[in-house]
Formats: C-alpha cells, structure tokens, sequence
C-alpha cells in the first residue's frame, strides 16, 4: 500500500540514489573482521551442505541433491562476486521465503491433485505387498521359525525386524522388504532363537508386548506369502490368500478365484461388484478432489453451512471485538475520568493471558455440570452442547480474547483525531451522536480499516478458537464429520488427521478453497480501504 | 419572560445529574468492562491457588489457599526446561525474522535495482 504513495523519482532523486549505488558498488575493503565473518558463514553453508548431502546420496534423491548443488553454488557466487550487492542483501530473505511459504503452499496444491490419504500413502508396488502380506494365513505343514523381535532404532519407536532361526539352524533378519541371511558369527543363538545380534537393539519380553499392535500387523514377504508372529517368540511361514496376477493386472483370491482388477484412475483394485481392497496406491485424480466438494451432496451441504458460519463466526468476532473495544474507549476518552490508566491496565489484561490456556478455561467455565457460568448465574445451559448456544459461546470467548487489543488500537487512534475537529461539530450545532457518526467514526476507519481486514483474515482461520473449545461440536446425530461451530479450517484438519480415516488429497483441495476465499476478500478489502483513504486522506 | 438559551438550561442542570450525564456513565462502563475482563482470570489465580486442583470445585473467590500447585510446578514438572525452551524459541525466531527484514528492507529503500518495485510488490 505505501508503494502507491512513493512519488516518481525526481532527476534529482535519482541522481542521489545513483551516486548510493555507485557508492556502493565502488570496490571496499571489508575489514578484517568482516571477512573473517564472511569465510566462517559460508564456511558453515558449505558444511551444512555437505552434512544435507550424504542422506541424499544414499537415498537416491538425485533432484533434491541437485537442487541443494544449485542453492549451494548460487549463494557463493552471490557473496564471493563483487557485483550483485543488492541480491546479497535479498538472498537470505528470498532462501527462506521459498523454504516455508512457497515449497509448503506447491505441496499443498499438488497433493490436492492426488487422492493422498489412509489406504493411498504408496506405490501400486507397496499396496500389492501390503494386500498379499495381509491376507497370509497359516496352513497345515508351512514352516516355523524361532522369533525374536528386534529393531534398529530406538525399542519403543524404532523399525521392527524380525531375527529368525529357521529348523535347519540358519538365521535370518526379516524386515518389511524381505528376507536376508545373518552370518552365524554375527549372532548368538540359544534354544532355537536369538538372544543377540550385531547391528540390532533386540526387545525384551515387556518391549515387545508393548508394541503387539503392529506385531500382529507386520509380515516379512516371502515368494509364497509372508512370515508372520504367533506371539512373541514363534513365527510361521503362510500362504497368501490373495495374489497379485501379473497377467491380469489383478489381486486373485486363491480358494474361490474372485478377482479385483487394478483400476489406475482412482489408485484400487476393484472387483466386478464395484468393491474395493482397502489397500491401495497414489495416484493423480486430477481436479476430482476440489469437484467433490461441489457435487457430492454428502460433503456440499455441510461444506455450504460450514462456509456461512464461517463467514459469520469471522465478521462476528470482529464486529463485536470492535464495538466493546471502541465502546471503552470512547468512555475513557476524557480527562475528566478519575483512575482511566488504571481501568485501561485492567481491561488490557486478557491481552497479556496466553489465549492457549485461556481457551481450556473457558471451555470448563460453560461446561454443563461444573462450569463457572452456569453456577455464577445459576443456569441450567448446555452451552456447549446445542448448536446456537455454542455459536454464542464461541464468539463470547473470542470477545473476551480479541477486545482488549481493538480497545488499545481504538485508544490510540481516537488520540490521534484532532479535538479541534469534534468541536467544530459541536459549534455547528451536531450532538454527540452526529458528532461519532460523521467525524469520529469515519477518521477512526480510516486508520483502523487495514487492522479490522487483518483480524478478520485471522479469526476466518482461528483454528485455536474452535478446536480448544468445542472441538467444532456439536455433532448432528446423522452426520459426525462436520459440527455446528466447524470453520473450515478445523474441518479440513479433520478430514486429513481424523479418527476417519485421513484424506489428505481432498483436505488440500479444501485448503486451498479457503486460501482462494481469504485472499480474494482480503484483496477487494484492501482496495477499498485504499479508495476511503483518497476521500478523507 | 426572558427566552432561555442552551446555556441557561444547561446551567440548570447541576450536581449528581450532571456528574452522571458527563463522566459518570463512562465510570458504568469501565467498571462492567473490567468485571467481564477480570473474572475469567480472578478464575484462574483462585483455581491456582485451590487445594483440590480442579476447575469444577473453584470460585471466582478462593475458598481457601494453598501454594502447593506452585511448588509442585517446580518439583514435579522439568519447568525450568518448559521456561528455556520458550525462551530460545521466541528469542531465535525474533531475531531470525529480524534479521532477515532487516536485510531485505535495507536493500529494498538504499539501493536502486532492476526488479525493485516487483519484488517489494510481491513479497507484500
């Protein structure tokens, strides 16, 4: 905005600016100490790439290698040219402003684009192993094998590898790729299982019943099936029930011969009836994810009444932030009020509050049963509990949270209205209520516009606000995926990390819905402010 | 009879009516505007001080006092570590933001280049 008010560059101006340049661009000598800087900075940049690199190497990220080569070499060339000196300046800035706006912002958008989610994390490779894996059963004669679970990395956390002694005595680690053989130096074995192995932590007994969960998930794949636990210190050798036909394309349950057909557009193997294996791949759906939202009539009803409210809780909070913060400071706009820095120390307090915690407070202070409000004025509410009573709550938190901060900024504006302006309203026969509508109000918006448009961008994405205090409830009985204070953000995060199952594809699809919305209202109100400051300024 | 002016009338009206209409009302305000404000934090500092350590069974009064909840934050939770840790989190970024800013602004309002007014245009 200040841009618009920069006038051209006069030639005198110019001139000044061109000497700086030249000033600058005049060769200098750094000083020692600030070349010693230079050298231990881009000593450290070059470490720091170096320490990036190896994983890299080892992991086979050629494109991420090359762009760590790219930014690596672009910022020794930028500092160690002698030309350039702006971009020397800008660089740390740009780095960081591509790191966490811009890379976030492409992922988000090329993930709404896939069908990312539960059930959609691999490749079609990783969803064939995990349905074969899955379906192996244990059938009259297959192998048994000596467990011990064991793991390379931290016993509660770590991946798990399974150490297998088979009946002839061979030993093998087994882990979600396969099989390998251990030499027998690297290990001991005692009464048919290992008891210790080089290069893995082994679990004791309470370790691994800990983790039996993904005990009885885990399989080792092998060309028939996959090895699998009974317990904790037996494992056995058992067929797939389903197979992937590589002639067909498709996952063949053995006994009946029912079959599922691998379908590439939306990432499953679907079977004549039109069912699908809950395991499957990523897959690039195109724009069916933001589509959905219209035309699924499951999710466009709730999405719609989600969007109002949103709407409404945004230009709410604001509105009723702003009259109670406004409304005090009129009142204590007059020196003739006794103790006024005492009250505005007081009202200011819910400012200095950390609203996290605050939050929780007010979200026991409406419970039902126990709460504050409830026994304080000797209600019978369930506050949180109907949607309109949560509605109400929810804005009289942010009320309590956000009016300190416009009672300060509306102080401080309202110092800044000339007095001579009110009085000659006053001379001109206006009473007090001409007086606020015609001069005060509009100098004060003129200041405070930009502010009211930032704190509606902000509370249109208050996450904190809902999910610390109704968790977006309450719930219609029909429909437990969207609740009666849900933004759209809190209802994005559900979808994505929900007990339901995430859906990350259809999550970034709705993200970047109220992206487009945030930006747009924020650009048109941004425009129109500019016109109002044209008209008083 | 003499006409009586804006003046005279407010001349009549004196004392406890006037003090009301002038600066009183704006006293009313204050007053409920710090209750709204105070109460949920009165809650809070009478909830800390509460020897049962629930919300449920806390006053916006303290019943009674005890400063265990105090001492217990200090023996039984690493809160000298909690403490640090914001501390470094909110100084490193601080700085971090600033530093940066301060680079791009410097560069951005001293020095004349090609891509000036797009870039400042684009990063706002």
């Amino acid at each position: 905005m200040a841009t618009q008010h920069v006038a051209p560059p006069t030639p005198r101006k110019r001139d000044e600016a061109q000497t700086a340049v030249q000033v600058w661009a005049a060769p200098r000598s750094a000083g020692v100490g600030g070349q010693i800087g230079k050298i231990v900075l881009l000593g450290l940049v070059a470490a720091i790439a170096f320490w990036g690199a190896f994983p890299l190497v080892e992991a086979g990220a050629w494109v991420a290698l090359g762009i760590l080569v790219a930014v690596t070499a672009l910022i020794f060339y930028v500092y160690l040219s002698g030309r350039h000196i702006p971009v020397k300046y800008l660089l740390p800035g740009t780095l960081f402003l591509i790191a966490f706006q811009v890379v976030p912002v492409l992922y988000t958008v090329s993930t709404a684009f896939t069908n990312f989610g539960d059930g959609h994390r691999g490749t079609k490779q990783d969803a064939i192993v995990a349905i074969q894996t899955s379906s192996v059963t244990q059938v009259p004669g297959s192998a048994e094998y000596g467990l011990t679970v064991a793991t390379t990395g931290d016993p509660a956390t770590g991946p798990l590898v399974f150490l297998l002694v088979a009946p002839d005595g061979a030993v093998f680690a087994g882990d979600s790729d396969g099989l390998e053989p251990l030499a027998a130096g690297a290990v001991t074995v005692s009464a048919g299982r290992v008891t210790r192995a080089d290069d893995y932590t082994v679990l004791n007994l309470g370790q691994a019943s800990a983790r039996s969960a993904e005990l009885t998930q885990f399989g080792v794949p092998t060309a028939n099936g996959a090895i699998r636990a009974s317990g904790v210190s037996r494992a056995y050798e058992g067929q797939a029930a389903r197979r992937y036909d590589r002639s067909c394309d498709c996952v063949v349950e053995t006994a009946t011969g029912q079959r599922w057909v691998a379908d590439a557009a939306v990432g499953s193997f679907v079977n004549s009836a039109g069912e699908r294996l809950p395991q499957g791949w990523r897959v690039n759906v195109g724009l069916a994810n933001f589509t959905r939202v219209v035309t699924d009539p499951a999710i466009a009803g709730p999405f719609f009444s989600t969007l109002v409210w949103n709407f409404a809780f945004a230009i709410g909070s604001v509105l009723v932030t702003f009259a109670l913060g406004l409304g005090c400071a009129l009142a204590l706009h007059s020196t003739r009020v006794r103790g006024r820095n005492i009250y505005r120390i007081l009202l200011v307090l819910p400012y200095a509050m950390p609203s996290f915690a605050m939050l929780l407070v007010w979200r026991d202070m409406f419970n039902v049963d126990f709460g504050l409000v409830n026994r304080l004025f000797d209600l019978d509410v369930d506050w949180l509990g109907s949607p309109w009573s949560a509605r109400v709550a929810v804005i009289l938190v942010q009320l309590w949270l956000g009016y300190p901060y416009m009672f300060l900024v509306s102080t401080g504006a309202l110092q800044a209205i000339p007095s001579e302006l009110t009085e000659a309203a006053e001379m001109d026969g206006a009473g007090v209520w001409q007086r606020f509508r015609a001069v005060t109000l509009p100098l004060l918006l003129v200041a405070l516009s930009p502010l009211l448009i930032a704190s509606f961008a902000y509370n249109f994405n208050n996450f904190n606000a809902i999910y610390l205090t109704t968790e977006g409830g309450p719930f219609p009985a029909d429909n437990p995926s969207v609740g009666a204070t849900d933004l759209l953000i809190t209802y994005t995060y559900r979808l994505a990390f929900g007990g339901s199952g995430a859906q990350y594809g259809f999550a970034a699809a709705i993200s970047f819905y109220v992206f487009l919305i945030v930006a747009v209202i924020s650009a048109i109100s941004f425009r129109s402010t500019r016109r109002q400051e044209e008209v008083y300024g | 009879m003499t006409r009586r002016g804006p003046a005279t009338r407010r001349a009549v009206e004196r004392g406890p009516a006037r003090w009301l209409r002038r600066v009183g009302w704006r006293h009313g305000v204050a007053w409920l505007a710090v209750a709204f404000s105070l109460f949920p934090i009165l809650f809070v500092l009478s909830a800390a001080l509460n020897p049962l350590g629930t919300l449920s069974s806390t006053e916006v009064v303290p019943t009674a006092v005890t400063g265990d909840n105090f001492a217990d934050l200090f023996s039984r939770t690493p809160f000298e570590m909690w403490y640090l840790n914001s501390i470094l989190i909110a100084g490193v970024s601080a700085f971090a933001a600033v530093g940066l800013s301060i680079l791009a602004a410097y560069a951005f309002s001293r020095m004349r280049f090609a891509g000036r007014r797009v870039g400042l245009l684009s990063l706002l």
